[in-house]
């Protein structure tokens, strides 16, 4: 479009001096407003007139430009080198390297456009920013990336479900074991042994519960439908407390409830949220280990849009924070292969709920997460 | 508790046929286990009062495939099938050939004794005439939707098909099949099957030879 511009820039009519200089100035206001950067080369290939894009383009004011040859700017990429920019035919895009006022040189191509008619000849020429080689190479990285991360969270998927199936069978042995331990001891009736029963039902339960969180994983990975009932949030927590506070050292560390939800009936898959209230508050023990004060904090309250939103808060150390904490293989713990809060996040949105994380006021850091509550349990 | 009836435990995994072994001799039964259908097979014609367990999935001859051979040598043995868990459609034709009692792994001790002696004591599976009648009075409590997704569920179907089926969402499909549940007081879709298959009799051989 600017090119017709400038074709027909030398062959004004000029009936009236006024009506000429109202022209060449409408015609100066649209060379100035094209948002590309626009130079006017002379017939040697000199910049003879330059628009203000190409000023701030280039960090250049307008007489540090005009007169200059175009190489000040820019320099056609070595295999464009034989082809004069000024003289060539009639319409040519040519790549090259834009070289601004500040030293950062970037890949930019001029496309020319000569009028060879014209009373006094010139040639156009347009600049046109390419992406940076760099650019390209990290997006292809990027992508390379994303793949890579996909063929293993795909390939973690074939083994979670592969372990599941291989593990069912040993927690199944050890269930039956320490109910045949258990049924053996009750029989001899020895009164020492309360001690060591009450440790068999303990292996007993701990190896059913593995069996289970195995066949909600397999569910999980196998992207089945997990069998959905209607629970309460706080008994969910209560019970994920139960286990998840087991061998934690406890004694050091001070948790305090704050149940405050009206409701907290929710279609759900038990064991899956569970999993996440268990995963959620293991991180936040962890993150507490050697602090000074060791306060866990759980909480419920009932979000505005029909949600119940749980709170899990810690005294720790706090975390890293960026976008990439619920992504899977990320982990800022020196052990952690970095998979639980990603299934966290999956296990959550598959529920139609969120899962955020904030750091603490002053230490430590919230997780939190909402679930849709069940409203009309006998809803038709 | 002694027990006078002899298990035959089948299953292709050692670990677990061993530790099977253990847990029904300590609870006072005698126990003959077998690591595949064809040893069971060969023993064949047991003593009286037997139960069998067997693993559904092996090599070879199934738990399926074991149940209708001896169905074919007419040999009537009240059979409990030891499943893995997602197996439900596999565990219903496992019913349907036969079987009396279907168990998800790993189980208490309690559901599988309990099986067992239910199974081989009455000589009759499942469920005796108080429970049907309890069955039955769950049923009728069901709304028409709600028994239209526990056909489903029965038939091993998944949410997504018995809502494409119904014309339903999905999602609501998930909201009768916790109601149905929780109204039929069934714990997993085992349990489920169970109570169902005891009131249609679909599972007795001797009705539906």
């Amino acid at each position: 479009m600017s090119a017709r511009h400038h074709e027909s820039y030398p062959r004004l009519p000029t009936s009236t001096f006024v009506a000429d200089q109202d022209r060449l100035h409408h015609i100066k206001r649209i060379f100035d407003l094209v948002p590309n950067a626009l130079l006017l080369l002379d017939q040697a290939g000199n910049i003879a007139a330059c628009n203000a894009a190409a000023l701030a383009f280039f960090g250049y004011s307008e007489h540090e430009l005009v007169g200059r040859d175009v190489d000040f700017v820019w320099q056609a990429t070595a295999t464009d080198r034989h082809a004069k920019p000024h003289v060539a035919a009639c319409s040519e895009l040519l790549t090259g390297i834009a070289r601004p006022k500040n030293g950062e040189i970037f890949p930019a191509a001029l496309s020319f456009v000569a009028d060879t008619a014209a009373i006094a000849p010139f040639t156009s020429a347009m600049l046109q920013k390419l992406p940076r080689e760099s650019d390209s190479v990290h997006q292809v990285r990027q992508l390379q990336a994303e793949l890579a991360h996909m063929a293993r969270v795909t390939e973690l998927g074939e083994m979670a479900a592969t372990l599941a199936h291989e593990l069912t069978q040993p927690l199944a042995a050890i269930a039956n074991y320490s109910q045949g331990c258990t049924r053996l001891m009750a029989t001899t009736g020895d009164t020492s042994s309360t001690q060591v029963q009450e440790v068999l039902s303990e292996i007993t339960r701990h190896a059913l519960r593995a069996g289970d969180i195995i066949n909600r994983l397999r569910d999980f990975v196998a992207r089945t439908a997990g069998d959905k009932s209607v629970e309460h949030v706080h008994q969910l927590i209560d019970e994920a407390m139960e286990i998840t506070l087991l061998g934690t050292g406890s004694s050091r560390l001070s948790t305090e409830y704050l149940l405050e939800a009206k409701r907290d009936r929710v279609l759900v898959d038990r064991i899956q949220i569970e999993q996440v209230v268990m995963n959620l508050v293991r991180n936040a023990v962890e993150a507490m280990e050697g602090a000074q004060r060791r306060n866990l904090r759980i909480s419920t309250k009932n979000g505005t849009d029909d949600t119940i939103v749980v709170e899990i808060s810690d005294t720790g150390a706090g975390i890293e924070w960026d976008e990439t904490l619920f992504h899977p293989f990320v982990s800022n713990k020196p052990r952690g292969i970095g998979v639980g809060l990603a299934m966290s996040k999956r296990i959550i949105e598959a529920h139609g709920g969120n899962i955020s994380a904030r750091p603490g006021a002053g230490v430590g850091s919230i997780f939190s997460f909402t679930l849709p509550l069940l409203e009309r349990p006998d809803a038709k | 508790m002694p027990n006078d009836v002899i298990v035959h435990v089948v299953d292709d995994d050692e670990t677990f046929r061993k530790s099977l072994t253990f847990l029904l001799a300590s609870a006072g039964y005698s126990v003959c286990a077998y690591e595949s259908a064809l040893t069971f097979l060969a023993l064949l014609p047991l003593p009286e009062k037997a139960c069998l367990v067997t693993d559904l999935r092996m090599p070879q001859i199934n738990g399926i495939d074991l149940l209708l051979r001896l169905r074919a040598l007419d040999i009537e043995i009240p059979t409990i099938i030891i499943t893995c868990h997602g197996d439900v459609s596999m565990a219903v034709q496992a019913m349907k050939a036969g079987a009396a009692d279907f168990i998800e792994k790993p189980f208490k001790d309690d559901v599988l004794i309990r099986a067992i002696n239910r199974v081989a004591s009455q000589g009759d599976p499942i469920a005796t005439t108080a429970e049907r009648n309890t069955v039955k009075a769950r049923l009728r409590q069901l709304t028409e939707r709600e028994q239209q997704v526990l056909a489903g569920v029965v038939e091993g179907l998944q949410n997504k098909a018995i809502a494409f089926d119904l014309g339903i969402s999905a999602r609501t499909v998930e909201v009768h099949r916790a109601n149905m549940m929780a109204k039929m007081g069934a714990h997993n879709i085992a349990d489920l099957v169970r109570m169902v298959l005891s009131y249609n009799g679909v599972a007795r051989p001797r009705i539906n030879p």
